[in-house]
């Protein structure tokens, strides 16, 4: 009995460290708190945690015998052995005992219609290891939302006074310049400007659906009745357009918004095409013991892709706890006192029967 | 504190003081009214909650905003299914829950619709917050409770219905695998969107030492029972301030930096 008792407040004493612990990192930043929860004491405590739950499955009877109860526990045990062993320190022991060549995590930089190998850590610097395979990037590629419907195009004008003026870029459309000044009009939208030259006279086409070179036809009419045509470029933003000293960009659309990223590869292993997949934000991509992520990639020419690797070790326990956990707290908790309920609905009818 | 001239943000006033005046006419003794007026802020809940859905074009659990409509809308099931089945009352507090959960909807933070970013894009989105947010209000509703069994006061005379400690007990074990599920699932989505189950973020901390406080009741409540029905109480309290924590503080200040925080 006294056992008993001084295990359980062992339990209550972890589960309070605990607490002061996660509230403590949380202070830390993540990178700091990593550090901490996998340091040299804190495996003490892990471990320490674990023999307490094996310690409450030999004292107490209830632990094995009710479901929920022994579910909760044996998940929790699970999903801490779990982790143990794939954490950085699991996998230098893995690698010391048992041989094992695994890398616990890391990134690949991969270029396109180029294949790596090799793991670098968290600053692309420094090589970690080799895979025993390596990784052709066919194609990296950028998904954006559509355009939003009342994201119009518009013309931005600043007049020499610094004054914003703005228009809804649309042929006919048209917008007083201030007082004197004249008025600006809109000609003529493209959404692919292309001058071609026929004859010797220049002609201006728009060519094609894709938005490459959007661009605005305005005329500025002066008070004087003079007149003269400008285009204006959204490549080119602000733009002076000399006479008046307007500056004016044009937007054809709302700022894109990215949907979703996507790295393109395959797996060569002994020279051989063994498997493909298009990796995405959520997809990753799982070979020979290790999940690939879509982590980063080159923002400015979308040449190359930065994939996370990490190690699986271990992550089929924590998932083996995580659904014992689950069904523990479930069946403890909720079902447990529907059935009990059922049974009682039973007896009940049963009573009115008789 | 900015007020909402559109038709959402009228909706949402519009609730507030359905459950406010729901409150004040139960307060007065005039159940029925009260009652009326709940289930009606309620219906209005509900719709607004859908019209948000429909306007957003994707469930409206993103943003905060869109948490505290979601939570406002979540109160009057729960007082009917805490009655029904758990005998455990105290309808009228959960309408002016309801009112509070709605205030920072309504004044504090922006309803801007937001396009869902990459990470976000999940099957898991719509359970991890679900379940996170039932959970929530779960047990907001035992911390009434507990205030209620700290002040000695029984929230309500019927005998049909448990005493506050007891209530308290319930309603966490009703809520626990809901809080239970929010971490399991939230960590799973973690490994699929960014390679990891468990990042030491500080948001994930937080969540962790909120479970662990609840973790920390049951195991106590096991132990001594009633026989310090104070202490009880009290962890029921700190597990809810760790849970405000774990929402607000852990998202809004520059303390915390990491993957959940919005305010940079
Ligand atoms: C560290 C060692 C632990 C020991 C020795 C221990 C022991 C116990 C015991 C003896 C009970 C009471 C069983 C009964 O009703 O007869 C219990 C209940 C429970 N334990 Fe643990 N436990 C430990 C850790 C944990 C952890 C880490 C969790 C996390 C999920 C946990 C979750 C629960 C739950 C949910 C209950 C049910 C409480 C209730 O029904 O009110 N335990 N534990």
């Amino acid at each position: 009995m006294k056992l008993n008792r001084c295990i359980m407040w062992t339990a209550l004493l972890a589960i309070c460290l605990l607490t002061i612990l996660s509230v403590f990192g949380a202070f830390c930043g993540a990178p700091k708190a990593k550090l901490i929860f996998n340091s040299i004491p804190l495996g003490v405590y892990w471990s320490g945690l674990a023999v307490l739950l094996i310690a409450g499955f030999v004292q107490f009877s209830r632990l094995l015998h009710k479901p929920g109860l022994f579910m909760v526990h044996a998940g929790c045990l699970l999903i801490l052995v779990g982790s143990m062993w794939g954490s950085e320190t699991g996998h230098q022991l893995q690698k010391r005992f048992l041989d094992s060549q695994k890398i616990p995590s890391g990134y690949m930089v991969i270029y396109e219609g180029e294949s790596e190998k090799h793991i670098v850590a968290e600053g692309l610097k420094q090589t970690l290891g080799e895979l025993p395979f390596s990784i052709k990037l066919n194609d990296f590629r950028l998904e954006h939302y559509p355009a939003d419907e009342d994201s119009v195009p518009r013309l931005y004008i600043k007049t020499h006074q610094g004054q914003v003026l703005q228009l809804i870029a649309k042929a006919g459309e048209e917008i007083s310049l201030g007082q004197g000044k004249g008025k600006l009009r809109i000609v003529r939208t493209f959404r692919n400007f292309r001058i071609t030259v026929e004859d010797e006279e220049k002609i201006v086409t728009d060519q094609g659906q894709a938005a490459e070179n959007p661009a605005v036809q305005v005329v500025i009419e002066l008070p004087d009745s003079n007149s003269y045509t400008r285009y204006v470029f959204e490549n080119f933003a602000g733009f002076t357009h000399g006479e008046n000293l307007l500056q004016l960009s044009y937007v054809s659309q709302g700022p894109q918004i990215i949907r979703d990223y996507f790295s393109d590869v395959v797996i060569i292993e002994n020279g051989k095409e063994v498997a493909a997949k298009s990796i995405e934000v959520n997809h990753p991509l799982h070979y020979a013991g290790y999940h690939f992520y879509q982590h980063s990639y080159d923002s400015q020419a979308g040449k190359y892709t930065i994939l996370s690797v990490t190690s699986d070790s271990g992550l089929y326990t924590v998932y083996g706890g995580y659904w014992l956990l689950s069904l523990g707290v479930l069946w403890q908790f909720w079902f447990r006192h529907i059935t009990i309920g059922l049974e009682m609905s039973k007896v009940k009818t049963k009573v009115l029967i008789q | 504190m900015t007020i909402k001239y559109t038709f959402q943000g009228l909706l949402i006033y519009v609730v507030i003081a359905a459950y406010l005046l729901a409150f004040l006419t139960t307060v007065l003794g005039r159940k029925k009214t009260g009652n009326g007026l709940y289930l009606a802020g309620f219906i209005i809940a509900a719709i607004t909650f859908g019209y948000r859905w429909y306007d957003a074009r994707h469930v409206p659990f993103q943003n905060l905003f869109e948490v505290f409509l979601s939570m406002g809308m979540m109160v009057y099931p729960l007082s009917i299914f805490c009655r029904r089945s758990l005998r455990v009352g105290g309808e009228t507090m959960d309408m002016l829950l309801g009112a509070i959960l709605l205030f920072p909807a309504g004044f504090i933070f922006k309803a801007e619709p937001q396009k869902l970013p990459p990470a976000l894009q999940s099957w898991l989105f719509i359970p991890h917050v679900a379940v996170y947010l039932m959970s929530y209000v779960i047990m907001a509703k035992a911390t009434v409770q507990a205030f209620c069994q700290l002040k000695a006061k029984p929230a309500y005379t019927d005998e049909n219905l448990v005493d506050p400690e007891i209530g308290t007990y319930r309603i966490i074990c009703f809520g626990f695998p809901l809080l239970t599920l929010g971490l399991i699932l939230g960590s799973w989505w973690g490994k699929l969107a960014w390679g990891d189950y468990w990042g030491w973020d500080p948001k994930e901390l937080w969540s962790l030492a909120s479970w662990l406080v609840y973790i920390g009741y049951l195991h106590f409540r096991y132990m001594f029972g009633k026989k310090h029905a104070r202490i009880n109480s009290c962890l029921a309290i700190l597990g809810m301030s760790v849970i405000l924590i774990t929402l607000l503080w852990a998202n809004l200040s520059k303390i915390f930096p990491g993957l959940h925080n919005y305010a940079s």
